[in-house]
């Protein structure tokens, strides 16, 4: 695929409007500002910073390149695997079922824009078993599948779960837009950094150790209101 | 040193006898490692068993490797005396790996005390259970900043700890814990903040249920000093998480939380443990 093909479907994909309810989360942040222990941006940026050290940047960004390797090779039993430790490693019952509803609702969307793509195997697999569906696996997959380059995929994946948390943030921080943008653009370098690292993390080595944020995702089961779903 | 072969090992299987009451059907120690006869404080015959380390605590180098294997309905307390402490280590990690095995109605209740990493230790610890459906297991995982009231807190190198729960060989959870003070920030928003002591409890069984879960929850939420959350990461597998800055505190939180899966799901009583 070419660059701007590249550029177009990652756009379409990750660029917030594909219909997967990507806003609908707010991955602990909610928790964090019903507390008040994050009401202003340098906390916020505190809070996006620990994400792309931690989850984002060490388990679900490698998470994509994995999972682009192993549809590349066609290595159907690696994705599997794959899929049930992106489960495993998921603390909280609310991240789980929001990865697996954001991951069955991408491939669901996908098969049918692309319904004689090799990723309909993969549809008909979660159809009949309870393997995961992880968001970030099976954006992997299709990505790979449609032969978009791994560097320009795993930016944009974790380019868009930061600009999602951003629009959560402007919300529940809450953030003026001007701010929030340069925000955005504050963090590129950090993104890229992630992207590079992300294609070197083995199976075995996928790991992210924050235990407030885990337990911010806890708490927000338990919210008496809740604007997000996580 | 030859890292293939343990300097300290300890391999309990556990049985029942003809009165329902569990024994050590057959033991393998290693020192350092070493085990005291079980007693018995529960009327359903649950045997009450300490691991020890006579050594008084982990050194440089040190390779031990522990195998628990519950049969037959057995119901175990497995724990220890005093707090594992690791000690300064200059160039090589010490690593301990633990396998436990749970067949079908059996009841493990691990509850080990707490870690605590020494100024420049460096170590690892792995955790697998294997568990069959049916099996009940409660399990928690404690560790210390330091020697905190000497003012030593996160002055380790590092400290990684992997868990594994397989529940009939499938993995339901792995946690990894792994933490090098001198390279990132532990006190960055999302990881320890203020707090210094992460406690993490385990629940599984077919009992389980969103009412007890909520019920520690709310049990939870009376220690106002600690910040901690509860999940049901599966139906009949439940996670709670606790990070504060006393040790008496977290250690009479978990406790609560034991007591209440004592209560609630393993049908036994809450009981304290002498030390």
């Amino acid at each position: 695929m070419d660059n701007i093909d590249s550029i177009m479907h990652l756009m379409q994909f990750a660029g917030g409007s594909f219909p997967i309810g990507g806003f609908s989360h707010s991955f602990g942040l909610e928790s964090y500002t019903e507390k008040n222990s994050v009401r202003n941006i340098a906390k916020f940026r505190e809070f996006l910073q620990t994400s792309l050290n931690t989850s984002l940047g060490c388990v679900e960004a490698p998470a994509v390149c994995l999972a682009y390797r192993y549809m590349q090779s066609g290595d159907s039993d690696s994705l599997i695997r794959l899929d049930n430790l992106i489960t495993a490693l998921k603390p909280t019952m609310e991240l789980r079922q929001a990865s697996r509803k954001m991951g069955r609702g991408f491939l669901k969307i996908f098969c049918e824009l692309y319904p004689e793509n090799i990723v309909n195997d993969y549809l008909y697999y979660l159809k009949n078993t309870n393997v995961g569906g992880n968001y970030s696996v099976v954006f992997g997959l299709a990505v790979s599948a449609l032969n978009i380059d791994i560097d320009s995929a795993v930016t944009a994946y974790l380019y868009s779960s930061i600009s999602a948390a951003v629009q959560a943030g402007i919300k529940l921080v809450p953030l003026c837009r001007i701010e929030s943008q340069k925000l955005l653009i504050g963090f590129y370098g950090n993104i890229k950094l992630c992207a590079e690292a992300a294609q070197t993390i083995s199976e075995e080595e996928l790991s992210g150790f924050s235990p407030s944020l885990d337990i911010a995702s806890m708490q927000h089961e338990k919210l008496y209101t809740r604007l997000y779903m996580s | 040193m030859n890292r293939e072969i343990p300097n300290g090992k300890l391999d309990l299987i556990f049985d029942i006898r003809q009165d329902g009451s569990t024994y050590i059907s057959r033991q393998f120690y290693k020192l350092p490692m070493q085990v005291l006869p079980p007693h018995y404080q529960d009327e359903d015959g649950t045997a009450f068993v300490y691991m020890l380390n006579p050594s008084g605590g982990i050194l440089e180098n040190d390779y031990f490797e522990m195998n628990f294997d519950l049969k037959n309905g057995a119901n175990v307390v497995l724990t220890t005396p005093s707090a594992n402490k690791i000690y300064k280590m200059n160039s090589e990690a010490a690593l301990q790996k633990t396998i436990i095995r749970l067949e079908k109605n059996t009841v493990l209740e691990y509850i080990p005390e707490h870690n605590i990493p020494y100024a420049n230790s460096m170590f690892c610890q792995e955790t697998d259970f294997f568990i069959e459906k049916g099996a009940n297991l409660f399990a928690w995982d404690i560790l210390s900043s330091g020697r905190i009231t000497r003012g030593e807190s996160f002055d380790y190198s590092y400290y990684t700890a992997n868990m594994n729960f397989f529940i009939n060989d499938i993995l339901i959870l792995r946690e990894k814990i792994k933490i090098e003070p001198k390279q990132f920030s532990v006190r960055a928003l999302g990881v320890f903040e203020d707090m210094s002591i992460l406690a993490c409890c385990y629940l599984y069984s077919e009992k389980l249920s969103s009412n007890f879960s909520d019920s520690v929850f709310e049990k939870l939420k009376t220690f106002t000093n600690l910040n901690s959350g509860v999940t049901l990461i599966e139906p009949d597998f439940m996670t709670v998480k606790i990070l504060g800055n006393k040790i008496a505190d977290i250690q009479e939180a978990v406790v609560e939380v034991w007591s209440l899966a004592r209560k609630g799901i393993l049908d036994k009583k809450a009981t304290r443990i002498r030390k």
